[in-house]
């Protein structure tokens, strides 16, 4: 454990170097700041608007941190060959797996905690300016909670990413990919719901599709931007169920991982 | 020297630049006004299915954006000379800003302004307030706005009262909906229907001045479904219709004419009783 800790320290310090912060906090100041003037466009539900401009501003800089600097944090071991360093000492290839995850996920949860506080100044604001626009159910309740469901899509990414590093050795590779799974992930359910309900479909397709559902994360879970910026009531369950689903597949991609990693040859 | 000559071509250069920037810079912006443009590109007719998937986890804000470009059209001076092609574009922004996001408020009250006053899209706008008040079941306008769009511009009060008293269930909307859609009820000959209304919101309410009002209401209809029956007897006895309400009375069709709770007489115009 001490170890895996010590890795995740040392890959979260890594990303920390990189200044990525600094941008992320001059970006979340800028939208917020530019959340002010858009959501003042708008006649009627401007605080849903303003809700809808922050939330959409921490799932993009999520994203951009994992496309841009999570993949290339994990792959630069394989392209500079300092995994090497890592693996002679001490440490098992699984404590390794484990340990760059966590790092990531210390880094991606300081980028959203630091996102979501700056977005919710925005929006607080923009309703101070339009206080007769809230609507009559908002919740800041159902605002952290979609931030927290943002960050457990945003970790269900990370871990397909790093298997897909394992996996490809290449971090262009494995952003491209990474990149399709995101786009997969978030339209399973339409896909589901658009053929799979109708019923009238080729039966190889309908299995096609069944397979893909449980391939691919259903990303569209975690997106609570709507009830957020309504104050939709959420089912606690259904939230349980979400946050266990997310658990679930993080885990296994990241035994999956373990699995390739252990079996991959470094030579 | 050599020096200064290299000084004044950056200069130069410089000066180029800025002079290049603050013509093209006039050209963009010239360019950039035509918003009948920007609408056409913005709304590109892609499938209901494949704009959500497009749009991913930004639906919210895709919605937004497209509001945007329909609202910046409408308030533009473009549109007081728009063809019947921009209006398909904006009616083509608001369904889609519509399917992306159906909770927005902002979407189908444009939509009722724009559509249904200012393109005469009535189906478009319809499509989008039933799209709304089927996700939005505690708000009461887009029913109220598809009753009003039957009523006004498509001359359908039986459509409107079905609208309209839909509208009227839903808590806090406001008493005169019930009362507007038994009177559209009554204007399309479904009298019983309108009596059946206006006795579900009767037990329903819970003010006083308001259960007084529909009271009134009710007994009004009772007064004219009893002449209406008492008139198409009268036709079916006499082949005509009668000239005046007395003659139902006269002809012992009717004991008497009933009382209107509004203080004043029934009247008979084209076979139709009113209050």
């Amino acid at each position: 454990m001490d170890k895996i800790w010590l890795l995740s320290k040392v890959t979260y310090k890594e990303g920390v170097r990189n200044r990525i912060l600094l941008g992320i906090v001059f970006i979340a100041v800028i939208f917020s700041a530019f959340n002010l003037v858009f959501s003042q466009m708008f006649a009627h539900d401007l605080s849903k608007v303003s809700v809808d401009l922050g939330l959409s501003t921490v799932s993009l800089a999520g994203l951009a941190i994992i496309f841009f600097m999570g993949i290339n944090l994990l792959a630069r071991d394989f392209e500079k060959r300092t995994i090497y360093m890592v693996l002679a000492r001490p440490m098992a290839r699984w404590q390794y797996v484990l340990g760059k995850y966590f790092g990531l996920a210390l880094m991606v949860g300081t980028a959203v905690a630091i996102l979501g506080i700056v977005v919710a100044g925005g929006v607080k604001l923009s309703m101070i300016m339009a206080p007769q626009h809230i609507p009559a159910n908002y919740s800041w309740k159902i605002f952290i909670l979609a931030i927290c469901f943002n960050y457990l899509g945003l970790m269900t990414l990370t871990a397909m990413a790093q298997l897909f590093t394992c996996l490809t050795n290449s971090s262009f590779i494995a952003l491209l990919v990474t990149a399709c799974s995101y786009f997969i992930g978030q339209n399973v359910e339409l896909v589901r719901k658009g053929f799979l309900e109708e019923g009238d479909v080729n039966p190889a397709y309908y299995h096609l599709i069944k397979i893909v559902t449980w391939i691919f994360p259903n990303l569209q879970a975690f997106d609570m931007k709507t009830a957020a910026g309504y104050g939709l009531v959420l089912e606690p369950l259904a939230l349980l169920w979400t946050a266990i689903y997310a658990i679930c597949y993080i885990g296994i991609i990241l035994m999956l991982t373990i699995l390739v990693f252990q079996r991959r040859e470094l030579s | 020297m050599k020096g200064s000559i290299k000084t004044t071509w950056i200069a130069a250069l410089i000066a180029c630049l800025f002079v290049g920037y603050g013509f093209s810079h006039g050209r963009v912006e010239d360019s950039l006004a035509d918003i009948k443009y920007k609408l056409h590109v913005a709304a590109i007719p892609v499938p209901d299915k494949l704009i959500r998937a497009l749009a991913g986890e930004f639906k919210g804000l895709f919605a937004d954006y497209l509001l945007l470009e329909a609202a910046s059209f409408n308030g533009s001076q473009e549109s007081f000379g728009a063809s019947s092609e921009d209006w398909d574009a904006v009616a083509r922004l608001l369904k889609q800003s519509n399917i992306l996001d159906p909770y927005f408020r902002s979407t189908y009250m444009l939509a009722h302004t724009t559509l249904s006053w200012r393109a005469q899209k009535h189906d478009d706008a319809l499509a989008i307030l039933k799209n709304s008040k089927e996700h939005l079941p505690l708000d009461w306008i887009p029913g109220f706005y598809m009753g009003f769009t039957h009523f006004y511009f498509l001359k359908d009060n039986l459509s409107a009262a079905k609208e309209l008293m839909s509208a009227a269930r839903i808590p806090d909307s406001p008493s005169y909906l019930s009362t507007m859609a038994g009177r559209l009820a009554v204007e399309s000959g479904q009298i019983d229907v309108a009596i059946g209304f206006l006795t579900i919101m009767y037990e329903k309410s819970e003010e006083e001045e308001n259960r007084k009002q529909i009271r009134e209401r009710i007994q009004a209809l009772q007064g004219v479904k009893i002449l209406q029956d008492a008139v198409h007897s009268f036709q079916f006895r006499y082949e005509r219709m009668p000239n005046k309400l007395e003659e139902l009375v006269s002809s012992e069709i009717l004991s008497a004419i009933p009382d209107n709770p509004y203080h004043r007489p029934y009247t008979l115009k084209e076979g139709k009783v009113k209050y």
